[in-house]
């Protein structure tokens, strides 16, 4: 590197252990910031920040293994557990289980009438809230 | 005055009866007929299968990558989709189709809804290990989808030894009930998936997994695509999980799918067949005919013996000095171009490929003579090396098909080229990729004659099922008495005799000119009119033998007749293919127009 550049200069403005000092405490403020916004994120936002980290990790991961082609080495991709058609294979076993939530489920339900309809004295507010109170 | 006045009463009474319990008969009859016809489907239901997916991220994966497949494939079906819970599975299903996305664990009473939901007339798609585990993650075996697809497991495709690496490709059936969608013995690469896919031995195949270049491999251990029609239930069964389909570059899984689903629905499925006049499946007989040129002479007797004909694929230095015997060769069979010498074109610049193509038509013009020159339309490269320029060269000479190696097409049937794209496809090139292993393989895998004829007479029950175009490809020099191939040879060209009803064997001009033909008939299908279809022929017409497939909405339930559109439209015949397909033939030839027709079942 000629010894003229400014990143030549910026480089050498400290010694490694102090450049190693500031890149350890810049890693420890990072996480204590993103740990202080994490908690006060709701469970979605989670879910989401999870997400895209597991979305920059996995970019990350393929870009690697392409650029370099560590796939040469046949390494195989999974999605299910390994060993899952082994039978002598040992896994953690299922204790409990939540059932799955259909997404669409209140869309599939028939629809029907206003109770009220038929009564005589009832005057319709024609609103959400009343709308979801009739259902 | 009544009939009764005239008429004993006795016999007036006895009249009316038969009268009214012919009726009460015909009545029944018709509601036979329409049980017999199940409804057509609606409803797609996938089970997102909660222990599946609980054991799935307490291992440390997740469920949703193989379900995330389904959902997106089914996105377009919209409110006849619906992923459903355990609950719903329980609370009972209104008929439609279970799609079972390796749903690897199951509990009893989820085996025992889904059987019901297929007893009651459900169908049912299941992929790779459905149930192989149970309620808690232990090992169950394969009985649940041995039980319900009536099949066996033979195991996993890569074995402990690694060994059965490279067999990775599925090979669909063409025109098949199931897998009418791709093209016939189409290679869809699976992936090096950790998934390994699932090998069965079913009476009931739409797909076998093959190695690269199709190695024959035994016929009881390389099923992929199972089914099962029982009563009122269809079943499907993809041997392969959903993590193959990052592999499927060409997108042809959904396509398979697609007809995978119309099957399971029960619809009734009308599409342009491969092959004329009701043939399942096609052949090209041919040698390439360069040292020992008089063995052709052999050959070619082998071949008139069984009323059969073939291409003499000719290097044209050599079949100069053998006039008689290409002249003799002409009157029942094909000659066609093997380049002037025995070196390949690929790579080779355009100019000196002129130059030697422009050798290869003079040689043969001092061979065939000036008249016979136009008739030869046929091409075979020599090591099977040609690249773009030397098909447009070729053209320009008059050569209007390709004998290619079985790396220029991924699918088993004649092609059209792609060396001058924008070309009409009466203009174009036609392909016929040699999908089978040649006398130069066999001779290569150092077998002996007796387990050469096993592996010949395998592969040509593969190519048959398949509904394949088959290239039987010997050298000269490799048919001289007593080679392998002369033994090898009669046995299979006597096979291709029994079958001349379903299997058309016929020189390559013939074989590419019908390619252009049937490319002249485009399907219409009628939206809304079920059983209903049309079609257009483009000019020039001229379409003879054009077949269409008729999947039937049941097992057996084929259809009974046909009706034109118009007076004045021709009739196809109307042949039963199997228990789940029926053939339209138009044997007379049609002029260009349109045409429209519907079928009684």
């Amino acid at each position: 590197m000629r010894q003229n550049t400014i990143a030549y200069r910026l480089i050498h403005l400290a010694s490694p252990t102090v450049w190693l000092a500031i890149s350890l405490l810049s890693l420890v403020l990072a996480g204590a910031s993103g740990w202080v916004l994490m908690s006060h994120l709701g469970e979605q936002s989670k879910n989401g920040a999870y997400s895209l980290y597991d979305s920059v990790a996995r970019f990350a991961h393929d870009t690697i293994r392409l650029t370099f082609k560590t796939d040469r080495q046949r390494v195989a991709v999974f999605v299910a557990p390994v060993g899952i058609l082994n039978q002598k294979a040992d896994f953690k076993w299922v204790q409990s289980y939540p059932d799955f939530r259909p997404q669409f489920e209140e869309l599939t339900a028939e629809p029907k009438a206003p109770a009220r309809l038929l009564d005589s004295d009832w005057k319709p507010v024609f609103s959400y809230e009343s709308r979801q109170e009739d259902l | 005055m009544g009939v009764n006045y005239l008429l004993p009463h006795g016999f007036s009474q006895c009249l009316w009866r038969t009268v009214l319990t012919s009726l009460l008969c015909l009545m029944n009859l018709a509601n036979a007929a329409q049980a017999a016809t199940p409804k057509t489907l609606e409803s797609v239901y996938l089970y997102s299968s909660p222990i599946t997916s609980a054991f799935f991220s307490a291992n440390g994966t997740s469920y949703d990558g193989l379900k995330q497949r389904w959902r997106e494939y089914f996105r377009p079906y919209g409110k006849s989709f619906r992923e459903i819970s355990r609950a719903n599975l329980m609370a009972g299903l209104k008929p439609g189709i279970l799609v079972l996305g390796s749903a690897a664990l199951l509990d009893e009473q989820e085996r025992k809804a889904i059987e019901l939901f297929a007893n009651s007339g459900g169908s049912i798609l299941m992929t790779w290990g459905t149930g192989v585990r149970n309620g808690r993650g232990q090992w169950a075996g394969y009985g649940f989808i041995e039980g319900l697809l009536q099949m066996k497991v033979k195991g996993q495709l890569l074995s402990e030894d690694k060994s059965e690496r490279t067999t990775r490709f599925l090979n669909p059936f063409g025109d098949g009930p199931l897998t009418w969608a791709v093209p016939a013995g189409q290679r869809i690469f699976l992936g090096e998936v950790a998934e390994t896919p699932i090998r069965v031995e079913s009476a009931n195949l739409a797909a076998r997994y093959f190695s690269w270049e199709r190695y024959p491999a035994p016929k009881n251990g390389n099923g992929a695509i199972a089914f099962l029609e029982k009563g009122t239930s269809r079943r499907v069964y993809f041997g392969f999980s959903e993590s193959s389909w990052e592999y499927d570059e060409r997108i042809e899984i959904p396509n398979l799918i697609d007809s995978v689903m119309a099957w399971l629905k029960h619809e009734t499925s009308i599409y342009k067949a491969a092959w004329p006049s009701g043939a399942t499946s096609a052949q090209l007989v041919e040698m390439d005919a360069e040292e020992k040129y008089s063995n052709a002479l052999d050959f070619s007797r082998e071949l008139s013996a069984n009323n059969l004909r073939g291409t003499f694929y000719s290097l044209t230095s050599v079949s100069r000095q053998y006039r008689s015997a290409v002249e003799k060769l002409s009157e029942s069979h094909e000659i066609g171009y093997h380049g002037e010498v025995h070196v390949g074109f690929k790579g080779k610049t355009l100019e000196a490929q002129e130059k030697r193509l422009n050798v290869m038509v003079t040689e043969m013009r001092d061979t065939v003579g000036t008249r016979a020159l136009p008739t030869v339309t046929g091409f075979r490269a020599p090591t099977e090396s040609w690249d773009p320029n030397t098909e447009k060269i070729l053209r320009k000479l008059g050569v209007r098909h390709n004998v290619t190696g079985p790396s220029a097409s991924e699918g088993r049937l004649p092609f059209f080229s792609e060396s001058e794209p924008g070309l009409k496809t009466e203009d174009v090139m036609v392909g016929l990729p040699r999908t089978q292993m040649d006398d130069l393989n066999y001779l290569g895998l150092r077998l002996s004659a007796a387990k050469v004829s096993e592996l010949t007479l395998l592969d040509f029950d593969y190519l048959h099922e398949t509904g394949a175009l088959g290239v039987w490809s010997v050298h000269s020099q490799n048919y001289e008495p007593g080679d392998l191939m002369t033994k090898v040879t009669p046995p299979y060209l006597r096979m291709l005799q029994q079958h001349h009803d379903d299997i058309w064997t016929a020189p390559g001009r013939e074989i590419a000119d019908w390619w252009r033909v049937r490319d002249r008939v485009v399907y219409r299908p009628v939206k809304g009119v079920d059983a209903s279809f049309a079609f257009d022929v483009r000019a020039p017409g001229n379409v003879k033998g054009i077949t269409f497939i008729v999947t039937h909405p049941a097992m057996d339930v084929a259809p009974k007749a046909i009706t034109a559109a118009e007076k004045n439209l021709p009739l196809p015949e109307l042949k039963r293919l199997d228990a789940y397909r029926s053939v339209l033939i138009f044997r007379q030839e049609l002029k260009a127009g349109n045409y429209a027709y519907s079928l009684d079942f």
